[in-house]
């Protein structure tokens, strides 16, 4: 069999060009799990050790407050004023710079995307980037940076209550984000991952037509901007995104992120998009890697890498999210074994 | 005027224009009560039927919902006890160690526009504000919302804190949430179970005998 270097396995994982194995991307937060075990944690991480250095991804974000802890959670804010809380359960935005409307731009800030220092660390290691992959974060990329800003219900409405300040605020997100594209690309980074939850568990958060009208264009112009340059455009949307799944491939949409199997029937994306763009998780953290069996995760492994791996790439192993606390350490060691299946 | 306007206003959402025909057809001798009960009330009514028939997304709602708002704003104070009276009144929130607020509010807005009187806790009650809650506005419904599966448990504690505190028997019990089923609210011995915001109107008008 040949072997590729990462950088070459996951371009042609991506373009469905006969990567040499399976591409995976696991990860395990175990001071989040209830369950503790030392012995079977450190079974998971002997079996995390197995899979290659092939890849390295990080976020250019920063932050004009750093985290600091405040009784038992951390605090922080970010460089959009946004103030940041994590109690143990996962981080989330408490305060939104613009709720009160958009007459507070007039003492806002935007941050600089070109500040020094944005890319100090990420520099340092890809000094010794080697044949990785680089995939480069330019994350809460447009919705949800918008809701950060001005509050969740506010930014459901702003496009028809307020179109021409929406607008405005909507293009000064995007040429932030260019620049940060630009700053990745310039660095010989392999993709760009984007993210915005547009799906619930149901549908779409907005209709897909709102959606085209207020937002398409403008990841038209981010992905048209990594497309250029040879690199590759991955995105993270939660829920059920399939009404504008079309769409996103229509604009150069390579890799889709994270793939939940209670939101989207998979079978149906293995049928309609296959072949079209690579599928990236997908191994349930809301049912089978809380409430299955071990013998449960591996069989969804095999089928996840049979529906989607089978247009010779296409598939990059993974889940269809964070491994939620519950979820007892046998379900993640059976998680690790399953695609250990799959490794070189 | 044609006062159907405002019941087609408020399904569109355009508040500006929902406000003035109200006040105009205050200045015509409407009551406040007939325009509520023969406009508002059906409009949230048809909103919410193309919210659950997927024709109407979260900005729909939230926009015809600020609408009805502005049109009670002016109505609600104009009201007398024996013009309309609510439908029933609920005390809403989202249990201890939850913070999801979005589904709460929205199953809020369509109890408002079904004519309920709500009593929002907001997110992270614990049971005992909801037992307070209960005492002081004498509620005939309890709402509550989780949307994890480790704040569920709430629930369960929220309801036992009723039973313990003798009120158990004078309120109905409705959830919902992401992780929440039939199954779960029928172990905890709550009253009723919807899975979206249009659905938790119909059950509680059910519960109340009103449907």
């Amino acid at each position: 069999m040949t072997r590729y270097s990462g950088r070459e396995n996951y371009r042609r994982a991506i373009t469905f060009s006969s990567p040499a194995y399976l591409p995976v991307r696991l990860g395990v937060h175990f001071p989040w799990l209830i369950e503790k075990d030392e012995r079977k944690e450190r079974r998971i991480r002997e079996l995390a050790g197995a899979f290659p250095d092939d890849f390295f991804e990080a976020d250019p974000a920063m932050n004009l407050r750093p985290p600091e802890r405040v009784g038992d959670s951390h605090r922080w804010t970010d460089e959009w004023g946004v103030d940041w809380a994590e109690e143990g359960r996962g981080m989330k935005p408490c305060s939104h710079p613009l709720a009160s409307g958009y007459e507070a731009l007039g003492s806002y800030r935007f941050p600089d995307p070109y500040a020094p220092g944005r890319f100090a660390q990420i520099d340092r290691v890809l000094e010794n980037r080697g044949e990785r992959y680089i995939l480069g974060w330019v994350w809460f990329t447009l919705f949800e940076r918008l809701w950060m800003l001005r509050g969740f219900e506010n930014m459901l409405t702003d496009p028809w209550l307020y179109p021409d300040e929406f607008a405005a605020l909507r293009d000064r997100v995007v040429e932030f984000n260019l620049a940060l594209i630009d700053q990745w690309l310039d660095r010989g980074a392999d993709g760009i991952f984007f993210s915005d939850d547009w799906g619930s568990q149901r549908g779409l958060l907005i209709s897909p037509e709102d959606w085209r009208r207020y937002y398409k264009p403008c990841y038209a112009r981010m992905f048209e901007r990594v497309r250029q340059r040879g690199a590759h455009v991955w995105m993270h949307l939660c829920g059920n995104i399939i009404g504008i799944l079309p769409d996103l491939i229509e604009i150069g949409l390579n890799v889709l992120n994270p793939i939940q199997p209670q939101a989207m029937d998979l079978e149906r994306l293995s049928r309609e998009f296959g072949g079209r763009l690579c599928f990236y998780g997908g191994v349930d953290v809301q049912g089978t890697m809380v409430r299955g069996t071990p013998a449960e995760v591996r069989a969804e492994v095999h089928r996840l890498v049979e529906l989607f791996g089978r247009f010779d790439g296409g598939y990059i192993g993974g889940t269809s999210h964070t491994i939620m606390p519950e979820t007892p350490l046998d379900n993640i060691i059976a998680l690790y074994e399953a695609f250990a299946e799959y490794l070189p | 005027m044609e006062l159907r306007q405002i019941y087609e206003y408020t399904v569109s959402g355009n508040a500006p224009k929902v406000k003035e025909l109200t006040e105009q057809a205050l200045a015509e001798g409407v009551a406040p009560g007939e325009i509520i009960s023969k406009y508002l009330i059906p409009a949230m009514a048809e909103v919410g039927d193309r919210f659950e028939r997927n024709e109407f997304y979260v900005p729909e709602l939230l926009i015809a919902a600020r609408a009805m708002q502005g049109a009670l704003a002016i109505l609600k104070p104009l009201l007398t006890d024996t013009d309309l009276k609510p439908a029933g009144k609920v005390v809403i929130g989202t249990v201890k160690g939850d913070l999801h607020d979005i589904g709460k509010n929205l199953v809020s807005m369509m109890l408002q526009g079904a004519g309920f009187e709500i009593v929002d806790l907001g997110v992270d009650v614990p049971p005992e504000k909801f037992v307070d809650a209960v005492k002081q506005s004498k509620a005939d419904v309890v709402a509550l919302s989780a949307l994890l599966t480790t704040t569920m448990p709430s629930m369960k504690t929220t309801i036992d804190a009723l039973q313990a505190a003798g009120l158990r028997e004078r309120v109905k019990v409705v959830i919902g949430g992401a992780p929440v089923t039939q199954r779960y609210a029928d172990e905890i011995g709550a009253d009723g179970y919807a899975p979206d915001a249009n659905s938790a109107v119909r059950r509680t008008r059910q519960l109340l005998g009103l449907a």
